[in-house]
Order: C-alpha cells, then structure tokens, then sequence
C-alpha cells in the first residue's frame, strides 16, 4: 500500500510539473508571438493617431478660422459703420440731439445690436446721448476706452460694466474738428449678449467651449465650463499672445484630455479660444466602431493565436512527456536486462558449484543403492533403499533446480525458422493435454486462421508457452477455465493471449514476478525461474510480454511477438554465460 | 567382452563411485583425474566411450577432444559438465565429441547413451 501512495505520488508530482511546464510554455510562446502582434499594434495605432491628429488640427484649424474671421467682420462691421458716421456726419450735426437720435434709429436698423450712440468732446464729457440710459453728460476722461480712443483713433473696448452696470463693450472712433481744432469722440456700445449670441451661433457640439478672452487673460463672453463674462480664465491660453499674433495655436491640454485652439482677432484685442474635449484617439475609436470587420479580424486573429498557442504548448508538453516517458521505460528495461545478466551469471556459477558435490552425492547414494541390490537379503535393507530414495528424490530436487538456474543463466541461442503459432501452441497443449484432462480444466482454444507465419525460434517459444500455460494450470481450480486466443490484426507483430479465472495476483506483486527467484507458488512447487526465463526469451525474440491481473477474477498474460524478428544473433550472445 | 568406458573427471569421488557403479553393471570402467593419465590410458588400452568432463586440470575440454580423437577415432566421446555453457558444448560438439550430459546424472540416462553411442561406434566399425 505504502509502496502504491509513494507511486502515486510521483505520478500527481510529476502531472503537476507537466502542468506548470505547459503553462508556462503557453506564457512564453505567448509573449514570443503576442510582442511583434502587440508592436505591430503600437506602431499601427501611433500611425492611425498621426492622420487622425493631421486631419482633427485641419478640421479644428478651420473652425477656428471660420469663427475667428465671423466675430471680425462683426466687429469690423461696427467699426466701419461708426467711422461712415463719423466722416459723413459734421460734429454741429451729431451734436443736435435729434439728429443723433434719427442716426442711432438709422444705425442701429442698418447694423443691429447697437445699444446707444453718443458724442463725448475733448474734456471726456458726453455731450450728446441716444440710447435707454441717462448717461448724457458722464465724464469719461478716466476710462481706459476713452484714453486708447484718443490715442489710437478708434478702438473697441474690453467688455465692462460702466454707469449702465450691465456688461457691455464700446467701439469709439475719434473725428477731428478743424473749424475748432480740437476732435471729439464717437461711441457706441453692444451688449456682452450679442456676443454670447455670436458664439452660440457657431453651433458647438456638447464636448466643445468657445468664448474671448480679453489681453489681459478676461473672459469677454460667458462659458460653458469655464466661467462668466468679465472673469479670469482659470488657465493660461497663450504664453506670449503678442509673439504669435494673428496666428492659429492648436495644443493638447496638458493632463487632460482635449485641445485648445486660438487666434487674435484683427481690430479687438480678443482671442477667439475653443476648447474640446475631443481627441484623435476618439476618431480612431469611432473608426473602429464604424468598421466591425477590423474588430471582428482583429478579435479572430487574437482567438486563433491563442488556440494556437495552447495547441502548440499542448503537444509540446506531451512530446517532452512522451520522450520522457520512453527514456525512463528505457532506462528500466535496460535496468531490468542487466539485473537479469547479473543474476544470471551468478545463478551460472552457483549452479555448477553446487553439480559436482550433487554429482558425487548422486553417484554415492546410487552406489549405496547398487551394492544393497546385489547383496541379496541384509539386515535393514528396505530401511536403507528408503533412506537412499529419500536422497535421490532430494537430489533429482536440486538437479531440477540447478538444471532450471543453467537454463535461466543460458537461454540458449535462437535458431530462427517460420512458424506457425496455431500450430506451435497445439504442440505445447499436447505436453500439458493429460494434467489439463486430469483435472477438467476447460480449455477455450481460439486460434486464428489469418495469422501469418512468424520467423522464431520454435524450441523457445514453446518454452514461453509451455511455462504460462503451466502457469495459468497450476492458478486455476479444478474445473477452471484457461482461454488461449491468437491475434492478428494486419500489422508487423502477432499477439498471444493466455488468460485464466484463477486466484489472481496483487497488483504490487506484479511488478515483480519477472525477476527470478520470484515466486506465488507454494513452497517447493515453483523455483521462482519459469516467468523469468520466458521474459528474456521473448525480449530475445523480440517480442514483449505484459500481465493483468485481478485478486480473484484471474491473470491475463499477453505475449506479442515480431512477424520478422530484428534482434540479430550478436545481440541475443549478449544474454549467454 | 564388455564395453570399455573411462571417466575422466577431477573430481575423484564422483569418477571413482560413477565407474564402481559401471562396473556392477558389467561395463570395464576405470576412473582417470587428469589428462595426462587420460591420454596414458586410451594410448595403452583405446576405450570405446569416454565420458569426459569439460573442464580439466591441463586442459579445457576441445583440445582433449582432438588429442583423444587423434589417438583412438573409434573412442566416442560423452562431454559430462556441472556448468554446461552452450557455447562449450556447441564447440565440444564440433571438436568430435558425440554427445553431452550436465551433472547431476541420472545413471539410466547415461546407460541409455552409453548403449547408443556404443551401437553407433559398432556400425560404423564392426
């Protein structure tokens, strides 16, 4: 039992290294195949996210510029038409208030979102107003807008709050008076709305911002993400706005997904920003949402490497298993062999030590024998015939024995003829047909007319047979049941079966009844040599012999011998003594 | 006239006690334990059998054969060996000898070979 755990053992130790080894070995190949997949990838996705990222900067670059050059001519729109009044209108003209106000109705029908109009002379005193608010006569000399006016001529302001306190912007020209030498300034405004309005009209998509931002980094128009009108943008836009003006500047938002995008407008200093949250990588994934067949080819190709894979790693293992498994079998049979030679020569040489004294003993015990028979009438005579009987019987054990070790140690040399088995084995049945008849064994005889003829050697074989036969006689009761069947199915071997119902052998002494000396027989029945000497014949013939056996069901020894047979006469020397 | 038969054996007990045992069978046997004495004897008085063992002081087996068969060629030559190696007795066989036995012999089986060597020997030189 203890010798069955420790095979299993073994055996669960050595499954489970097979297991690692395949699992391993399905890693390995893995890695070797999936890294030129996994870098054809890389460098496949890297090249699609280049066009992606050429195509989303034209695309990007050309919204940028379509709204950027929308807001400017709105912006220049105003500014233009303010400069016409200024130039078509006299200042006594615009300083009449009911003439500014048929200007302002005039204006603001023919240019729209104006809010007011008004007149501011040299001291920054608005001198004449149309519009909704009271804002005639404020002073504006202070006002950023109203110095940069005086400065530049025309400008438009950043969005602020002013006297109105409602955000707007102011686009001012400045006219020179010559009658007066002097110049006033004329202003209108437009509501932060409108320029909400603006941006809203360039129809953004959900993951888009848009919005102006003033020089100085203020939001000029609401957003959606990133605060109100009049507000400091959060982050920078631009580094050095001056250094890239009028130019487009498209880059990836650092740690976050998205680009920015911005230009300078032309007569404001604004830029025109937009934010999206959008990436090339998003065109790649939409591209392979719109084409299933990459996704299906890809995924295929994946799920056949991996078949492979495990197929490849699968008989990979079971053919190292296999090699492995042969060279131990090998190993043992050679393992086996030898035992077999070395027991062999000393069975040789205990044998003929042990014949000499026998000899004389025989020799002695049948002189002994000889003088009482010719001594006629003695004293104790059948008393000492018996006692020599005894010796002789003693003797002719030993002779058997040593006769037995002799054979065992010889195995003599194969003398090939071809033979036909059925024939062979009805010729071995006939030296065991009157203990078979004795005893009522019944014997199932199934030979096979298609089995060809074998090139052996006729006196070994019947040994073999002789030797399991005799076996299976001495396994089975009275009356049991001994079944010889010859196999044939077409190919190079011929298989012999002999199977009895007798008591069976222990599964862990089967391993050992071809070593000689081994025996389940009672004691003086069997030497331990029969099984012994047939395995060696057999392997000498090259052939191979196997048993089953079950405790109480019966043994099933199955001999498969070599239609031609192929070990040559130096190889069977090598068994000699 | 009885048959003549000389063992040649060194192990003396069995030669002596084989050839008694012969001689209560009306055979002429005489037991040698050497070669030498051997080739003495068969030059002196040619036997019809000789029952030689294979291994022996002085010699081993083929030689004796030849130089047995070279003095006496009627004289058949029974091989009796404790080992009984196949090549030993194939050669032995070559070399002239006419049959083999392994010890422990059974003496009715050596009677039995020692009349057909002997019948054998008379019909080709009667």
């Amino acid at each position: 039992m203890k010798q069955v755990s420790i095979t299993k053992l073994i055996e669960s130790f050595r499954n489970n290294r097979f297991r690692v080894l395949k699992i391993k070995l399905f890693f390995i190949i893995g890695a070797i195949a999936g890294a030129p997949l996994l870098m054809v990838s890389v460098i496949a996705y890297l090249w699609l996210y280049g066009i992606a990222k050429d195509d989303f900067a034209i695309r990007f670059t050309e919204k940028i510029e379509t709204t950027s050059l929308s807001m400017d001519y709105y912006i220049s729109e105003k500014l233009s038409g303010l400069q016409f009044l200024a130039s078509a209108y006299s200042y006594e003209s615009l300083s009449e208030q009911k003439n500014l106000n048929n200007i302002f109705h005039l204006f603001k029908r023919e240019f729209g979102e104006l809010v007011d109009l008004g007149v501011i002379d040299d001291k920054g005193i608005q001198k004449v107003y149309a519009g909704p608010f009271q804002l005639q006569g404020k002073n504006y000399a202070t006002h950023e807008w109203y110095e940069k006016t005086i400065a530049r001529g025309r400008y438009v302001s950043d969005v602020f709050i002013g006297y109105r306190n409602i955000p707007h912007f102011a686009i001012a020209v400045k006219k020179y008076i010559p009658s007066k030498a002097t110049f006033c300034i004329l202003r209108a405004t437009i509501n932060m709305e409108s320029l909400n309005n603006r941006i809203a009209a360039m129809g953004l998509k959900g993951s888009e911002d848009a919005f102006l931002i003033s020089s100085q980094n203020i939001l000029q128009t609401d957003t959606r993400f990133y605060g109100k009108s009049m507000e400091r943008l959060v982050f920078d836009v631009i580094d050095d706005r001056r250094s890239i003006n009028k130019s487009i500047e498209i880059r990836e938002i650092t740690n976050k997904k998205g680009f920015i995008g911005h230009k300078k407008l032309e007569n404001v200093d604004w830029h025109l920003v937009i934010v999206t949250s959008d990436s090339p990588h998003d065109k790649i994934i939409d591209l392979l949402r719109h084409n299933y067949t990459m996704v299906y080819l890809t995924i295929a190709v994946m799920v056949m490497c991996i078949i492979l894979n495990f197929n490849i790693s699968r008989r990979m293992v079971n053919w190292i298993q296999t090699s492995e498994k042969n060279r131990e079998d090998a190993i043992a049979q050679s393992e086996h062999a030898n035992r077999l030679a070395s027991i062999g020569r000393l069975a040789a040489g205990v044998a003929h030590e042990i014949n000499n004294p026998l000899a004389i003993i025989n020799e002695k015990a049948g002189l002994m024998k000889d003088i009482l028979n010719i001594s006629g009438a003695t004293p104790h005579k059948d008393k000492f015939l018996g006692l020599i009987a005894a010796i002789s019987d003693s003797v002719n054990r030993c002779r058997t024995i040593t006769h037995r070790l002799l054979g065992f140690a010889r195995q003599m040399d194969i003398n090939m003829e071809m033979i036909d088995i059925n024939s062979l084995i009805k010729d071995v049945l006939q030296f065991l047909e009157k203990e078979i008849t004795y005893r009522d064994i019944k014997l199932e005889l199934i030979l096979n007319d298609e089995a060809p003829l074998i090139e052996s050697d006729r006196g070994q074989l019947q040994q073999v047979f002789l030797n399991i036969i005799n076996n299976a006689i001495d396994a089975v009761q009275d009356e049991g049941i001994i079944s010889i069947k010859v196999d044939f199915s077409g190919g190079d071997s011929i298989s012999i079966s002999i199977q009895d119902n007798g008591h069976g052998i222990q599964e862990d002494k089967l391993k050992q009844i071809f070593e000689p000396f081994y025996t389940t027989k009672e004691k003086g029945k069997g030497t331990g040599l029969g099984l012994s000497i047939t395995y060696g014949i057999v392997q000498k013939l090259g052939g191979d012999i196997r048993v089953e056996s079950k405790v109480g069901i019966g043994t099933k020894f199955t001999v498969e011998l070599p239609l031609k047979n192929k070990n040559s006469r130096e190889d069977a020397k090598k068994y000699q003594f | 006239m009885s048959k003549k038969i000389l063992i040649v054996d060194d192990e003396d007990e069995f030669g002596s006690t084989l050839a008694e045992r012969l001689l209560i069978r009306d055979y002429d046997a005489k037991a040698v334990y050497d070669v030498e004495k051997a080739m003495i004897e068969i030059r002196q008085s040619p036997p019809d059998i000789v029952l030689l063992d294979l291994r022996m002081p002085g010699g081993f087996g083929m030689s004796t054969i030849k130089a047995i068969k070279e003095i006496s060629p009627k004289t058949k030559i029974l091989m009796i060996t404790g080992h009984g190696s196949q090549q030993n007795v194939k050669d032995a066989l070559e070399n002239g000898a006419e049959g083999f036995m392994i010890k422990p012999i059974n003496i009715e089986e050596l009677l039995d070979k020692i009349e057909t060597l002997y019948n054998q020997s008379q019909a080709i030189n009667p």
